[in-house]
């Protein structure tokens, strides 16, 4: 690997075994691994590490052989899940992002190879960042004396109310929507809330309306994250996030949307299109398992979403689609 | 039309002297020689942009002003003009009325109603044209009972309306060619904003192949002011500009600006003409096919579209979608006004479309709707707020679509945005011509609310309405 070649297509160095197919590298094992090293990572954050390791371990010389690579194997990655659109948005934007500093670099791919190499840490360490963003900006619209309800085990959601606690410590308190899917997720999440002395309590999917409408004083904001934002500010998210923001909005409480720029992506599903089937309905006519859908996730139209908490602060919902014409000049990515 | 044509060449001629801005007091102190001369020549009328600034003052003051002035002098040549004038007048109104172009030799309350019409087009710009507006009809008041126009409820006094423009009425320094689009845009045979815009183009292309420019000015001084601006006053006078014209003319005087004024004309033109092309292209011609391509995206088999009147970005997306393979039922609502969904419809049972419905009206809307997965509705503009402003009767379907949960998805090209803002169909409409009675008056145009719209497709892709602005603001960054 000759690091100085000014012309990176220029130098016929005897080809190399590329990672593509049967070599040793394998991009979707690399990711598990990377998934379970890195449990405090979200998914499109993995992916691209996964993809800055394929990075290290290819020794492709030109740029275009390189990005023939990262994109058949993005592709592999995102085929190889059942819920593919976290794994996309990372993906995306890496690629876009390589794609860009190729041009900056005017086309030289090792300058380009090696800053993504040395800079895979710092890049994880920037995601985890955007995290406590996320709770900076966001922990001030919890005031002293609300109640506020969440769902599900987003991690930006839950460093935001532990921000909030350490700012006005036990002057607020927390209605936590049981996931019905993850019961034992919830209960960690709980005991983690009622840990750290936020009075907690935890309800089920079916009493979210009775909830809203019987608490005294009343909730005063939801919190929802997710695993990708999608454009217009909507967010896929663990099922039952939908109904919890379509109640809040039908009750004018407002719904907040927490959540690193990184998820962001060009994606505009509808309720039935959220990129995978997820079979939720089983129609029958005989006693039978419920068969086990694991993890199933849903789209939580923009329409609900009052505004968006960011490691760049507040924004409206249409910041999502506002970021992604700017980053990519147009808006579909 | 083509045998009157000349008439415009001689009376140049004759208005060669009175060019100097002509209030009538003026006129008539000076030699009888020259308004013996004038009032045989007939009149041409002034171009708007004087009759405009002259109007609201002239419109005030005549009725009083005048008389005064001719009791005084008494001599018997102002006597006789003056009768001569008046019968000119009142024969004038009698063909008016009796719906021909008044032809004869105006007098002054002729030459006042023409420049009541050379301004009414300016009425573009909202605000000042009422004013003139409301100047101008008392004097027609008390001068005799002329009626050549139907009455606009003052709830609307404020749109305008397209009208045909007789030659005799054209400025003389508007080009055939520019009159001839002219025809076409008042006869709604040019209709959508997009054909407006890009044929508006295409003659200023041609328009600025037959100049050149005069010894001692610089084309990009000499060109908009002395060229240019008569023809999209006289555009203007047709019918209203759209937002697309609007976007597209301004672009173009920018352009003009742009040309170094040490260029030799031949140059500047060519390069303009290349940048015309370009704007076309990118704007209009590749703009189409893209957003064509994205709503097919949205489109999938088995899927039933509804859509209400013709557009032709929905009539190319349709196709596309046959092309791809899909098989796609499709719902088409007219516009009972203006039923240009039956010739389309026609056009996709040819596409190879086997299963279309048709509805002459809006009648049992809902229940179509309930058949619908997807509906599609072409933008006349979209506003910045990303309200949509399309053909009158979408925001019904619109609004049903939302109450129904079916997606309603609105197409429009970039060209066609405006950064106002609109959240009524009031503010920016236009009156149909056609339907203008004491009954009655039709508006062309519906403003659809952002909530009532799903998605948005332009051609920088899919987005919510409320994009739209951020959109906006970063592409003005850019230019």
């Amino acid at each position: 690997m000759t690091t100085d070649t000014p012309t990176p297509s220029g130098a016929p160095v005897d080809l190399p075994v590329r990672a593509a197919d049967g070599a040793p590298f394998d991009i979707v094992q690399t990711y598990h691994d990377l998934l379970a090293q890195n449990r405090d990572l979200t998914k499109p954050v993995v992916a691209i590490k996964a993809l800055i390791s394929l990075l290290e371990n290819t020794n492709s010389v030109t740029a275009h052989e390189t990005m023939d690579v990262l994109q058949a194997s993005a592709d592999r990655l995102t085929n190889s899940v059942r819920n593919p659109v976290p794994l996309v948005a990372g993906t995306h934007l890496f690629l876009w992002f390589v794609r860009q500093m190729l041009r900056d670099e005017g086309g030289n791919f090792e300058n380009v190879r090696r800053h993504l190499v040395d800079n895979g840490q710092v890049f994880a360490q920037r995601a985890i960042h955007a995290r406590t963003g996320v709770a900076e900006h966001g922990f001030r619209v919890i005031k002293p004396g609300q109640t506020v309800m969440t769902h599900g085990s987003s991690r930006a959601v839950l460093g935001l109310i532990e921000r909030a606690q350490q700012a006005i410590p036990g002057r607020f308190k927390v209605i936590y929507v049981r996931d019905h899917y993850n019961p034992k997720e919830s209960e960690r999440v709980v005991s983690r809330l009622r840990k750290l002395g936020i009075p907690t309590a935890p309800i089920d999917g079916a009493s979210v309306l009775t909830a809203v409408k019987a608490a005294k004083p009343g909730v005063s904001a939801v919190f929802l994250g997710g695993e990708v934002i999608t454009k217009g500010g909507g967010v896929i998210s663990r099922v039952g996030a939908a109904q919890v923001a379509q109640i809040a909005h039908e009750s004018s409480i407002p719904v907040f949307v927490c959540g690193e720029e990184h998820k962001f992506v060009a994606f505009m599903p509808w309720w039935n299109e959220i990129g995978f089937d997820q079979k939720l309905l089983d129609f029958g006519t005989e006693d039978a398992e419920r068969p086990a859908t694991d993890d199933p996730v849903e789209w939580v139209p923009h329409d609900y979403v009052h505004q968006l908490i960011t490691e760049r602060g507040l924004h409206l919902p249409n910041h999502v689609s506002t970021t992604i014409y700017q980053t990519y000049g147009s808006f579909d990515g | 039309m083509a045998a009157v044509a000349p008439a415009p060449g001689p009376a140049q001629a004759g208005q060669g002297p009175e060019a100097t801005p002509p209030p009538e007091a003026t006129v008539q102190d000076t030699q009888d020689e020259n308004q013996s001369k004038t009032k045989d020549d007939p009149e041409p009328p002034k171009p708007a942009p004087a009759a405009q600034s002259a109007k609201p003052a002239k419109g005030g003051q005549q009725p009083k002003a005048d008389q005064p002035a001719g009791e005084k002098k008494l001599s018997g040549a102002e006597l006789k003009k003056k009768a001569k004038e008046e019968k000119a007048a009142r024969r004038a109104q009698a063909k008016a009325a009796s719906g021909v172009a008044p032809q004869g030799p105006p007098g002054q309350q002729q030459g006042q109603d023409k420049g009541g019409k050379g301004v009414k087009p300016k009425q573009d710009a909202p605000s000042g044209s009422q004013s003139q507006r409301q100047a101008a009809k008392p004097v027609a008041a008390p001068a005799p009972p002329k009626e050549t126009k139907p009455k606009v409820p003052v709830i609307f006094s404020h749109l305008s309306m397209a009208k045909r423009i007789s030659l005799q009425q054209t400025d003389k320094d508007v080009d055939p060619r520019i009159t001839l689009l002219g025809q076409q845009m008042a006869a709604f045979v040019v209709d959508d904003s997009t054909t407006r815009t890009q044929a508006t183009l295409l003659a200023m292309k041609r328009v600025l192949a037959a100049y050149s420019t005069p010894q001692g000015t610089t084309f990009s001084r000499h060109f908009t002011a002395h060229v240019l601006n008569p023809q999209i006053d006289y555009l203007a006078a047709c019918r209203p500009m759209c937002f697309s014209m609007g976007n597209a003319i301004r672009w173009l005087k920018l352009q003009i600006s742009k040309v170094d004024i040490d260029l030799a004309d031949f140059e500047a033109k060519r390069a303009l003409s290349e940048a015309i092309d370009n704007y076309i292209r990118d704007k209009i011609d590749v703009a189409g096919p893209v957003i064509a391509e994205k709503t097919n995206a949205l489109i999938k088999d088995k899927d039933t579209i509804l859509t209400y009147g013709h557009h032709f970005l929905v009539e190319r997306t349709l196709w596309l979608a046959k092309e791809s393979g899909k098989d796609v039922n499709v719902i088409v609502i007219d516009d009972p006004f203006n039923p240009v969904g039956s010739e389309f419809a026609k056009r996709l049972r040819a596409y190879g479309f086997g299963k279309i419905k048709y509805s002459p009206n809006l009648g049992l809307l809902p229940d179509y709707l309930k058949l619908a997965d997807l509906v599609l509705a072409g933008a006349e503009a979209t506003f910045s707020n990303g309200a949509m402003y399309a053909r009158a009767g979408t925001a019904d379907v619109a609004m049903y679509a939302k109450n129904m949960n079916v997606k309603f998805v609105s197409l429009c090209e970039t060209i066609n945005y405006t950064e106002r803002v609109s959240v009524d169909s009031l503010t920016y409409n236009e009156i149909d011509p056609e339907m203008c009675t004491e009954d009655g008056v039709r508006l062309l145009f519906d403003t659809v609310l952002p909530e009532h719209i799903h998605r948005t497709i332009n051609e920088m892709g899919l987005s919510e309405p409320s994009s739209i602005s951020g959109m906006l603001r970063k592409q003005e960054e850019q230019e």
